[in-house]
């Protein structure tokens, strides 16, 4: 139950903010909450329920990213799914300043993984310069947000298990 | 097999989530002629929900535009009804200056034709009204600075106001043909009957009183009654007014008919003052 509404606020996140990005002429710059999502998965969920929950949050991304072959955004999630359990399991990513530094590390190799992805699958994909220069600002952009969903998805889960969980956000 | 499967279900998760995305991206990062399967799913998923959402966003929109539009238009409204409120109040001085116009150039005109007249024309300063908003009392910015004194005629191109009650330097205070004090000496020239004119004094209507010795020929409606100059105060041939109805009355050794002034009071702007007459050259070729 707790996958399916991270999932679920996952989702709903991603149908607010694309076109409400869009509007208010942000589309550019957004924070990438599927990234954050992704992230908090990795710090929260066993790593076999986890794979599944990062795997649908990637296709879902996939059908909401405009342009880009399906499957990309989703195997960018699995890398960043891995990596981030990678380090969740030496340290704390949940705290304030963690979450905001792995946020910030994680939407860095993120881009990277989608210049490399793209190159090598995308047969019409030519704008390498566009990714690297957005890279960082992409990085900045959703890094604040993380503690913020992180605390939002905790709350969920809360709600969800009925029990209040133990492990504080922002140590 | 499962319980292999269970035994390395951690590496075989990593192993399909790795695995899986690269294939479907190898698929679908051909140059493909048609949506595939999963792309389809994908899009009736989503497409709903962003759907909604574009159009509560446009619905936000929307409301808000109108919102600010309404703003706008109410800036809008107010200055165009103060613009209306600027353009109707000039329109109403344009509408006053041309009636203004209009009578001074009929009073010029009546000033042109009537040159034995030593007039000086004056404007109507101040009214004074009787309960049923009747005029009374007019006053004239004309006084004894302008050689005006008591008595004098006062007139316009449409007939006979009334006479120079008091005088100040400045101001004249006019009593009114209808005003029970007044006295004229008139005469219906096309029936050869002279009187006396004499105010009535109603409180609700304008009128006088026409009243004479001698009978004459029959006297009827609209007969114009003009002054005859007998009393030496108005020259002779002004309206005064007209006879209101054939209806005679009789009054001792009087008889008498009702008069309507030829003047309408309320809406007098501007009067000449008759200081003197000279007396008119004869007109020869009106001799028989």
């Amino acid at each position: 139950m707790q996958r399916v509404l991270t999932i679920a606020l996952t989702f709903m996140l991603l149908v607010v903010a694309s076109p409400l990005l869009h509007q208010l002429g942000l589309s550019f710059y957004a924070p990438d909450f599927g990234l954050i999502a992704v992230l908090y998965v990795a710090a929260a969920t066993p790593l076999t329920s986890g794979m599944l929950v990062v795997f649908i949050i990637g296709l879902l991304k996939d059908a909401f990213a405009l342009g880009s072959p399906i499957g990309l955004y989703t195997h960018i999630a699995v890398v960043v799914f891995l990596l981030a359990r990678g380090l969740s399991g030496r340290m704390n990513i949940r705290s304030l300043v963690t979450a905001i530094l792995v946020t910030f590390f994680a939407s860095i190799v993120s881009s990277v993984l989608f210049l490399g992805l793209s190159a090598v699958f995308d047969r019409t994909f030519d704008s390498f310069d566009v990714i690297l220069r957005m890279m960082l600002p992409q990085a900045m952009v959703t890094a604040p947000f993380a503690p913020i969903l992180f605390a939002l998805f905790d709350k969920a889960d809360r709600v969800v298990s009925r029990k209040g969980s133990r492990t504080t956000l922002f140590r | 097999m499962i319980r292999l499967l269970k035994r390395y279900r951690a590496t075989v998760a990593v192993f399909l989530g790795f695995s899986t995305p690269l294939f479907i991206l190898y698929i679908h990062g051909k140059d493909q002629t048609e949506t595939s399967i999963l792309e389809r799913t994908l899009a009736k998923t989503t497409a709903p929900f962003q759907n909604m959402m574009n159009d509560g966003i446009h619905f936000v929109q929307g409301v808000w535009g109108d919102y600010i539009s309404l703003v706008g238009v109410q800036t809008e409204n107010e200055r165009l009804r103060e613009r209306v409120n600027t353009l109707e109040g000039q329109a109403i001085e344009n509408r006053r200056l041309r009636l203004e116009n209009e009578r001074l150039v009929e009073l010029c005109e009546f000033r042109r034709t009537h040159s034995e007249l030593n007039a000086v024309a004056a404007h109507v300063v101040s009214k004074d009204h009787s309960p049923y908003y009747r005029v009374v009392r007019i006053a004239l910015d004309v006084g004894s600075e302008d050689d005006i004194s008591e008595g004098m005629p006062v007139i316009t191109h449409r007939g006979v106001v009334g006479r120079i009650a008091r005088v100040t330097d400045r101001f004249a205070d006019v009593m009114l043909s209808v005003d029970p004090r007044s006295r004229i000496d008139v005469e219906i020239a096309a029936r050869g009957v002279s009187g006396t004119l004499e105010g009535r004094g109603d409180s609700n209507i304008y009128g006088a009183r026409f009243f004479f010795l001698h009978r004459g020929g029959a006297i009827q409606e609209h007969d114009v009654v003009v002054t005859s100059g007998h009393d030496r105060v108005f020259p002779p041939g002004l309206v005064v007014g007209y006879v209101a109805r054939d209806e005679e009355r009789q009054t001792g050794v009087y008889y008498e008919y009702d008069v309507v002034p030829a003047v309408n009071f309320a809406t007098l702007e501007e009067v000449l003052v008759v200081r003197s007459t000279r007396p008119r050259p004869p007109d020869f070729d009106r001799l028989p």
